[in-house]
């Protein structure tokens, strides 16, 4: 089965392999195991966090064993905002261009955007239960937090029920471009307002709040997240298109049954 | 005149004659000021009766209460027509000329405050009996102007975006509340600093400003894409 | 005790992930099925018309 999407990969691989035989025998074979690679260093990446979260980070004096749950906490707070901000790319480009493709790509950003956030949820939830002795508090970082998870369950929920129309996705790309709002205003949420929730371990331009080590740990954890995220991008958006497609010859068989 | 100028113009006399052909309907009809009206008071009092109000916690749920009444009450009046084509009048000559989305999304949304104003003007000196609060001085004007705007702006949007759509009850309610949520925390918060001021309290006031600005300009421009045919 | 909970975590947000990569799995199955179908119902209906 050939995608509509591996078609014309194919058309530019062969345009590729002529003009430079070594690039194109190199992206060939990227594409056709590319994705094993993917998925073989993804859970390379995924032991390495195991063992950086466990032996190699130390054990935070304050707050004990729980703290090393922010080696998953985090990195996946944070791709799901990269997540989210790729449906806000999408939705804003799909209005501009109408190119299916590009509302493929934010639907399929914000349903693991979504899947992240919910895990961003559980793991803070069952954190501050251990270290603040509370399931959930209001304060603004989780307070936004919660808003931005409910959002992209409505632009999900949204898409299901208006199915694969154009009309659907315009509306989905509104709620996509609306909905982001929310996302700064989480991320900033613990530098604008006193709360409960840390404040910023590494604040993008200013000094790090960490050790090294943990600093280290972090970021091993973070290329394996990323790592994670990108292998599902790939794949969740391989399913989208080929769902596409499918709604596509449904439609083509009912015509030819009508003939 | 320019081009420009008569554009311009154009748009901002468009802009009124759809909040007035708006708001001819809704005297009209006059069903949705009461049912908004009349929700808006129960909801007052029904919180009257939940909590248990000694004195001292009035000033603390007050607020609250206050603005819960005219977020659902706002709500139950926002499935209103969002189509600008019905009868036949003397504005008419203005809207047959294509009129940009944008405007006609912030008339929409200025309707919408009229509305919800005028049951506001009508709650609110119920609610300083009810509730025995100093809730009638001028400053609570630009925190229910604040207020009111970003309910309206979120909701016109949204309220139009799912009209189409087969889950209308469900989705709409469900996409309004993520963004009407942090108005509804300004407008409480300005309110109870108003009432009780806390010295060193955040600029409620400034993020209500700030949020309606944002979204309203942003809602204009996408407007468009969700009433396109 | 706070190691429960970070044990307890860590195989949350392992199982998740996991979970969600059956899932796509699945949906991609099922997908493919519905398009490997289509496309031979389309291909009887064409071969039984003569031009088309």
């Amino acid at each position: 089965m050939q995608s509509v999407l591996q078609d014309s990969a194919k058309g530019k691989l062969a345009d590729i392999s002529r003009r430079a035989p070594v690039i194109g025998a190199a992206l060939g074979w990227l594409g056709r195991y590319g994705e094993l690679a993917l998925l073989a260093l993804t859970t390379i990446g995924m032991l390495l966090t195991i063992w950086a979260a466990f032996i190699y980070a130390p054990t935070e004096a304050v707050e004990g064993p729980v703290q090393r749950i922010f080696y998953v906490h985090v990195p996946l707070a944070w791709i799901s905002y990269l997540a989210f901000f790729f449906v806000l790319v999408g939705s804003v480009i799909y209005l501009w261009r109408r190119d299916e493709r590009w509302d493929a790509f934010a639907r399929v950003n914000a349903e693991i955007g979504t899947v992240f956030t919910t895990l961003v949820l559980i793991s803070g939830s069952l954190w501050g239960r251990a270290f603040w002795g509370a399931w959930w508090v209001w304060d603004e970082r989780l307070t936004t937090s919660l808003l931005m998870w409910f959002i992209y369950v409505g632009y999900l929920a949204l898409r299901a029920y208006t199915g694969r129309t154009a009309q659907g996705a315009r509306a989905g790309a509104v709620v996509g471009i609306l909905g982001f709002i929310v996302t700064p205003i989480n991320y900033m949420s613990v530098k604008w307002w006193r709360t409960l929730h840390p404040d910023q371990v590494l604040p993008l331009g200013g000094t790090p709040q960490l050790p090294a080590s943990m600093i280290v740990a972090l970021m091993i954890s973070l290329v394996a997240f990323t790592l994670l995220y990108t292998l599902l991008t790939i794949e969740v958006y391989k399913l989208e298109r080929a769902t596409a497609e499918a709604e596509r010859l449904r439609v083509d068989v009912e015509l030819s049954g009508q003939e | 005149m320019s081009t420009q100028a008569t554009g311009a113009r154009l748009a901002w006399e468009q802009f009124w004659a759809i909040i007035w052909k708006d708001l001819r309907s809704e005297l009209r009809t006059r069903q949705a000021w009461m049912s908004m009206g009349l929700f808006a008071l129960l909801a007052l009092v029904v919180f009257n009766f939940a909590f248990d109000l000694r004195v001292e916690n009035l000033a603390t749920v007050g607020p609250g209460a206050l603005w819960i009444a005219f977020i659902f009450a706002s709500i139950l009046g926002l499935s209103r027509n969002i189509t600008v084509e019905q009868d036949r009048g003397p504005m008419d000559r203005l809207l047959v000329a294509p009129v940009d989305r944008a405007v006609v999304y912030l008339a929409k949304v200025v309707g919408n405050v009229i509305v919800i104003s005028v049951i506001e003007a009508v709650a609110l000196p119920i609610f300083a009996m009810l509730y025995n609060l100093p809730i009638i001085q001028p400053a609570i004007a630009p925190i229910l102007l604040l207020g009111t705007l970003g309910v309206a702006a979120v909701g016109t949007q949204f309220a139009a975006l799912a009209a189409n759509t087969r889950a209308r009850e469900l989705l709409t309610p469900l996409l309004i509340f993520p963004l009407i949520v942090p108005v509804v925390i300004g407008a409480v918060r300005a309110t109870e600093a108003l009432l009780t001021p806390i010295h060193d309290d955040a600029p409620w006031l400034g993020l209500l400003v700030a949020f309606d600005v944002i979204f309203l300009s942003v809602s204009a421009i996408t407007f468009q894409f969700v009433v396109e045919e | 005790m706070g190691t429960n909970f970070l044990i307890i975590t860590y195989a949350i947000v392992w199982l998740g992930l996991m979970a969600y990569l059956g899932w796509i799995v699945l949906r991609m199955r099922g997908v493919r099925a519905d398009v490997e179908s289509a496309r031979e119902l389309l291909n009887e209906r064409q071969n039984e018309r003569p031009q088309s």
